[in-house]
């Protein structure tokens, strides 16, 4: 698709001190085309980006990076402590293992990828200077930072990155399964790593720009699991205490670092503060500088508030009723199909969400052009439910559990709304609240359940909207919703870089979702609802949407 | 034959001396005020429950998103909760729960408590140490804790609740009788059954159980009180009443992430339970101070 190589050079006069190096335009549509959304817009920002702008606060469109550039420009202020009130509390510290996003927030500012996903869902060499696909995208290099060193004051190579890899690919993690399209990983030489893919596989360039192939020190790299984080990013993980408090500080050595673009802040100190209420009433209080998971509820009284930022970040994730189409009711299409038609889904979502999310018929990013701008949610019609239900032989209707996992009260908002509107015909969901880790077990390891909600994050690349939990073999699968024309044609898009061909194909397969009904009925998108005091500066969030990133944040105090 | 008329003829004794007990029951009880206040709240209870269909305006699950958090006004005399529904009609229909809780878990209790209460206090010896030290078993953890963790192995369900709870209460109801049994065991009454040549068993349930009832019906309708806590709690947690089943617990949960901006969705399920406790450990404590017989002896 594209000659490689000429891009590199430029990119080595530029690379140093800004965290947005340039490289071959050609090179980067072949990496856009594998990450989905709107990345040709390209990589000096203007241009359209629909799905950031319209809902995203202060971060996330590509006006913004601009904007970010100039306000950094005129002066981050260096020091001081950030007291973050965190939702959910941090989990394991392993990059390759733990999937949670809460995880994910903190070690994103500690760990750093080869490449790097930017506000416009564009991927860009980050610790590599350039990157190189060879003409038929099966070979991927990366010319490697020099002077790069990691938290323990080694300096990164390619030895490094390659046991880092390796140790993905030969073990039991987060990212091993797409290491079957791998071929080879080499190291030529210290500064250079290659990948080389058995065949075209668009999604691996974008797993590369996740926490799950993070760039670890080698001698950590051999270790079954890490417990003390050490990477190359601007943050150095100091310490933490379970459930209670975690702690990390600003990394003297970073790389990138720079006036501009920080890192400004000497420690963050993330304090646990699970319940909804009491985080805000804190906030509110002046005990926290910066909160994340505000409850839909109460973003009027933050935005009330005054001195207090409210940022809202769009999308962060896609929150869907799952059925099972291995048991009776939902085996049966006619049967999901009724239960559909029995939804109100503006209404569903308004009741969860108080108007900050949208609701979507794709389970791709709203914006990118993997939606399929001809499909809309079914709208609420008892006639057609009806008919739907007598088609599948239950007139009278039919019950069904429903589990819901308690944690999430916007989910189980939803959940009363949903039960009351199908049981205007006949179709009884019986709500049982369940915690989440019996979800994790019953629902999605043993797949015993009939009905349940649920959320994905991190959609910004489609291979995971539609292969990681709607094919049967992707990482996600557990509705048992199985159509042999959807995976073939997801298993195409896999292969296909050219942006255009890849949504015709993704656009199909919605309609197949669509008009199969899909295990998976989407309800809505949701975004990251973010509170802050009016002295902490600098946009909040990562582009990915679910995780955050406070290099580039300052404390104006 | 013999045993029949037997029977007949104790039996009209009984009644005959009853009518007297009962007459003075009445007399005490309707003189103590407690008892008096306790037993009209749980009257009121009962009636709300049995008659909520008709005093609840709206549908339980009706929801409104339109009219969501809405403060108490004349069509919503509790206000709205956070989908729209009547909070009123919600805490109305939310006391046949509790009380379908509170009485089937202390009758179920009642139901096997009795028996190995009176039964280990009458047999005494091995079988009393058996059964007690089974019963000491299953008291020595919390209740609310025990509960839970019987319904996480039964599953978040109402009725088994009421499994949960029955199984929780048991010893405290068989302490009680145990106790209770005890000090009727040497009655002169029970020696002249064994004297007629009664079987144990007719001795256990025809002489001495009946004469054991007052501490039970006292315990009972103290736990009664306590057991609509325990559920009103395990609902909180999730494992009660699932929604949208109005709990009272429940609607407490729902109501705390509101207590800013809609505090009427905690106060009112919070205050039903609360007059639901106090009515039933009123009654409780009056039945206590009516019943006891040292109380009368003062008298």
């Amino acid at each position: 698709m594209q000659e490689n190589g000429k891009g590199s050079d430029s990119s080595d006069s530029t690379g140093d001190g800004t965290r947005r190096s340039r490289f071959d335009r050609r090179t980067f549509l072949g990496a856009a085309a594998t990450t989905g959304a709107v990345a040709l817009a390209g990589c000096t920002g203007g241009g359209s980006d629909d799905s950031t702008t319209e809902d995203s606060g202060s971060s996330g469109g590509s006006d913004d990076t601009e904007s970010t550039d100039t306000t950094a420009a005129s002066g981050g202020k260096q020091g001081g402590t950030l007291q973050w009130g965190g939702a959910v509390p941090v989990q394991g510290l392993d990059p390759h293992i733990d999937t949670s996003a809460a995880s994910k927030r903190v070690l994103e500012n500690i760990y750093e990828e080869v490449v790097a996903l930017q506000d416009d869902y564009s991927i860009q060499p980050h610790l590599a200077e350039s990157m190189e696909q060879s003409d038929d995208n099966t070979v991927l290099t990366f010319n490697l930072r020099e002077g790069v060193t990691f938290h323990n004051g080694k300096e990164m190579t390619s030895e490094d990155v390659l046991a880092s890899y390796e140790r993905v690919q030969n073990g039991d993690y987060l990212a091993t399964g797409f290491f079957d399209y791998v071929e080879e990983l080499r190291a030529p030489d210290d500064y250079t790593f290659e990948v080389q893919l058995t065949e075209p596989f668009a999604p691996f360039l974008a797993k590369m720009a996740t926490a799950e192939l993070s760039v670890m020190p080698a001698e950590n790299a051999e270790k079954d699991m890490v417990e003390e984080p050490i990477g190359t990013g601007p943050y150095v993980f100091e310490s933490r205490e379970i459930e209670t408090s975690f702690t990390m500080s600003r990394n003297e050595d970073y790389w990138g670092a720079s006036d501009e673009d920080g890192p400004f802040i000497d420690t963050i100190v993330k304090s646990e503060v699970p319940d909804p209420s009491v985080r805000l009433q804190s906030f509110l209080a002046g005990e926290y500088d910066f909160i994340n998971g505000i409850a839909p509820k109460d973003v009027s009284r933050v935005e009330q508030a005054p001195d207090v930022r409210f940022e809202k970040q769009f999308p962060k994730s896609l929150v869907y009723l799952g059925l099972n189409c291995d048991v009776a009711p939902f085996d049966n299409k006619d049967a999901r199909l009724a239960l559909d038609y029995t939804i109100d889904k503006e209404k569903v979502a308004e009741a969860a969400l108080y108007g900050t999310g949208q609701t979507t018929a794709s389970p791709a990013t709203p914006g990118s052009p993997w939606v399929n701008p001809d499909i809309e949610p079914r709208p609420r019609d008892l006639d057609k439910a009806q008919e739907h239900l007598d088609a599948a032989g239950m007139s009278d209707g039919f019950t069904a559990t429903f589990k819901i996992p308690q944690s999430y009260p916007t989910q189980v908002q939803a959940a009363e709304v949903i039960a009351a509107d199908a049981a205007e015909v006949g179709i009884n969901l019986e709500i049982q609240q369940i915690t989440w880790s019996t979800w994790l077990s019953d629902v999605y390891s043993n797949r015993d359940f009939q009905a349940t909600t649920s959320s994905y994050l991190a959609l910004w690349y489609p291979d995971v909207s539609f292969y990681k939990f709607l094919h049967p073999n992707g990482a996600f699968f557990f509705t048992n919703w199985v159509n042999e024309d959807y995976n073939a044609l997801v298993e195409e898009a896999r292969t296909i870089y050219d942006e255009q061909e890849r949504a015709e194909l993704y656009h199909q397969a919605t309609e197949i979702l669509h008009e199969d009904r899909a295990g998976h009925l989407f309800l809505w998108w949701q975004p990251s609802l973010y509170g802050a005091a009016s002295q902490y500066k600098g946009d909040i969030g990562a582009p990915d949407g679910s995780t955050l990133q406070f290099g580039d944040n300052w404390l104006d105090r | 034959m013999a045993t029949e008329q037997e029977t007949d003829r104790g039996r009209f004794t009984i009644t005959q001396s009853q009518r007297d007990r009962i007459a003075r029951f009445v007399r005490k009880f309707r003189s103590n005020t407690k008892a008096m206040l306790g037993f009209s709240i749980v009257v009121l209870l009962v009636l709300v429950a049995i008659f909520a269909p008709i005093i609840a305006p709206y549908p339980i699950d009706a929801t409104n998103i339109e009219d969501r958090s809405q403060a108490p006004s004349v069509e919503h005399p509790f206000g709205t909760d956070d989908l729209g529904r009547d909070i009123f009609s919600r805490v109305v229909m939310g006391s046949r729960i509790s009380l379908y809780v509170g009485f089937g878990a202390i009758s179920g209790a009642l139901a096997v408590g009795a028996v190995v209460g009176v039964v280990a206090g009458y047999a005494g010896g091995l079988t009393d140490e058996i059964l007690m030290r089974v019963m000491d078993a299953a008291m020595a953890f919390p209740p609310v804790l025990l509960a839970l963790t019987l319904l996480v192995v039964l599953g978040p369900e109402l009725s088994n609740v009421v499994i949960a709870l029955a199984f929780v209460y048991t010893p405290y109801i068989a302490r009680v009788s145990r106790s209770a049994a005890l000090a009727e065991r040497n009655e002169a009454y029970v020696e002249a059954a064994v004297a007629r040549g009664e079987s144990d068993s007719r001795i256990v349930f025809s002489e001495v159980f009946p004469n054991c009832m007052a501490p039970m019906l006292v315990q009972g309708s103290l736990n009664v009180s306590f057991a609509i806590l325990a559920e009103a709690s395990l609902s909180f947690l999730g494992l009660g009443a699932q929604p949208p089943r109005p709990s009272w617990g429940l609607m407490i949960n729902t109501g705390r992430g509101f207590m800013e901006t809609a505090p009427w969705m905690l106060l009112f399920p919070a205050l039903a339970i609360g007059i639901a406790v106090v009515g039933f450990n009123m009654l409780g404590d009056g039945l206590r101070d009516v019943l006891d017989p040292k109380v009368e002896a003062i008298e």
